[in-house]
């Protein structure tokens, strides 16, 4: 055993917590060397650390210990209102009183019963409306690209000078209109007269209808 | 035809259940045991927080919340949980964030002199009982050491924890326990020698 060993063993060794082995050792290294038998005694000749003695001053204090905690747990409870840990302060505010008819450990089972199935109950929903969506977007898209061919039919042969487009009043248009959104300076289809032609217009057009005129 | 006898089965004091007994109370009523819990520790609880921050109402204080802190922890009665060595380590971390905390001191005392005058007057007839009974010198040498050496003479030598319930509770090495509490006492002593050099 060192010196340095030693050092760090003073305060096992005054308590009597080493054991016996390592105490005979470090007693043996002790009376051999001098520098760490002054250092064992002069922590040894210190005044012991006794704690103060409070009971009887104290006690009145602490017997209205149990009281003010309730109140502490109870602030607790308002702090976590709403949580978990609040339904379980709630419902163990009354320890020191006689049995309470449920222990918290079922009802926490009870309360990850409720979470499971609250959980599975929103993935389900999440899923339908995704499904729903999904179809929803898809008839979109379809319809958008149905509407699309039509419009580069439709101007394929406004290029091509064989058709001539009128515009036609949005409670004329038929089920296979399309709505044109190329700008132009022309008055808007309302306030054009009766059989009016325009080169091009916005609002409902119709392909290989009677109103679209080669 | 004889008469069944009855039985009286001594209940266990508060100061002398064990900790095992108390998980095993509390796996029937939860209640009940942290009840038992309280009355066990709250002694040693408050003293060793009185011992750190040398005032009755900061450590009435630090009492209550490590007890209501104990209310929430759920692992407090699993098997395995050491609630003493938790008790320990919860009052000394908050009576060290306290002390470091100045304004906090003036706040407590404040609210304790609105709240109860019967309280307050507990408070005071403890602190003056605490300055007479610790030793003015012993007091002053453990106010020059660093917290880890200070809060490790306390643990050991007032509120009387085993080596290996010091370990536990601030969370270090058996070995490192012993190391530490050595260098503490030759530092405390080095103060007491500066202090006192005729001693």
């Amino acid at each position: 055993m060192n010196c340095w060993r030693i050092e760090n063993l003073i305060a096992p060794f005054l308590d009597g917590e080493l054991p016996d082995a390592e105490a005979g050792a470090m007693a043996d290294h002790l009376e051999q060397c001098s520098d760490c038998n002054d250092k064992v005694e002069f922590v040894a000749a210190m005044p012991d650390l006794v704690p103060p003695d409070l009971e009887d001053v104290a006690a009145p204090l602490l017997d209205g210990f149990a009281d003010c905690l309730k109140d502490r747990i109870a602030l607790s409870e308002s702090l976590f209102a709403g949580s978990s840990v609040a339904e379980h302060a709630a419902e163990s505010m009354a320890w020191g009183v006689p049995a309470a008819p449920a222990s918290p450990a079922p009802r926490r089972g009870s309360q990850v019963n409720w979470m499971t199935v609250a959980a599975a109950a929103f993935l389900v929903a999440f899923a339908g409306w995704s499904l729903v969506t999904q179809q929803r977007i898809d008839e979109l898209e379809q319809s958008l690209a149905e509407r699309d061919q039509l419009i580069r039919k439709l101007e394929q042969q406004v290029v091509a000078g064989r058709v001539d487009i009128r515009a036609l009043p949005p409670e004329t248009a038929g089920a296979d209109s399309v709505p044109v959104f190329l700008p132009s300076a022309a008055p808007s289809p309302q306030t054009l007269p009766a059989g009016a032609f325009a080169p091009v217009n916005y609002g409902m057009a119709s392909i290989d209808s009677p109103r679209l005129v080669r | 035809m004889a008469q069944p006898s009855l039985k009286l089965v001594p209940q266990p004091s508060p100061q002398s259940i064990t900790e095992d007994e108390i998980k095993a109370i509390a796996a029937s009523d939860r209640n009940r045991a942290f009840d038992l819990l309280v009355r066990k520790y709250r002694d040693r609880i408050y003293y060793h927080a009185l011992y750190i921050t040398k005032d009755s109402a900061e450590a009435f204080d630090v009492a209550q919340d490590v007890f209501v802190r104990a209310y929430h922890e759920s692992r407090m009665f699993d098997d395995g949980f050491k609630m003493k060595a938790w008790l320990f380590r919860v009052c000394t971390n908050r009576c060290y964030n306290i002390v470091r905390d100045k304004h906090r001191r003036g706040g407590i005392l404040d609210r304790l002199g609105k709240q109860n005058d019967v309280l307050r007057e507990q408070h005071r007839a403890i602190d003056s009982v605490l300055d007479k009974e610790l030793s003015r010198e012993m007091a002053a040498a453990l106010s020059q050491l660093t917290p880890d050496h200070r809060s490790i003479l306390i643990l050991r030598y007032y509120d009387d924890l085993s080596y290996q319930e010091i370990a536990d509770t601030l969370q270090i090495k058996l070995g490192t326990v012993m190391s530490r509490l050595s260098r503490a006492k030759a530092r405390l002593a080095e103060q007491l020698k500066q202090e006192d050099p005729d001693a």
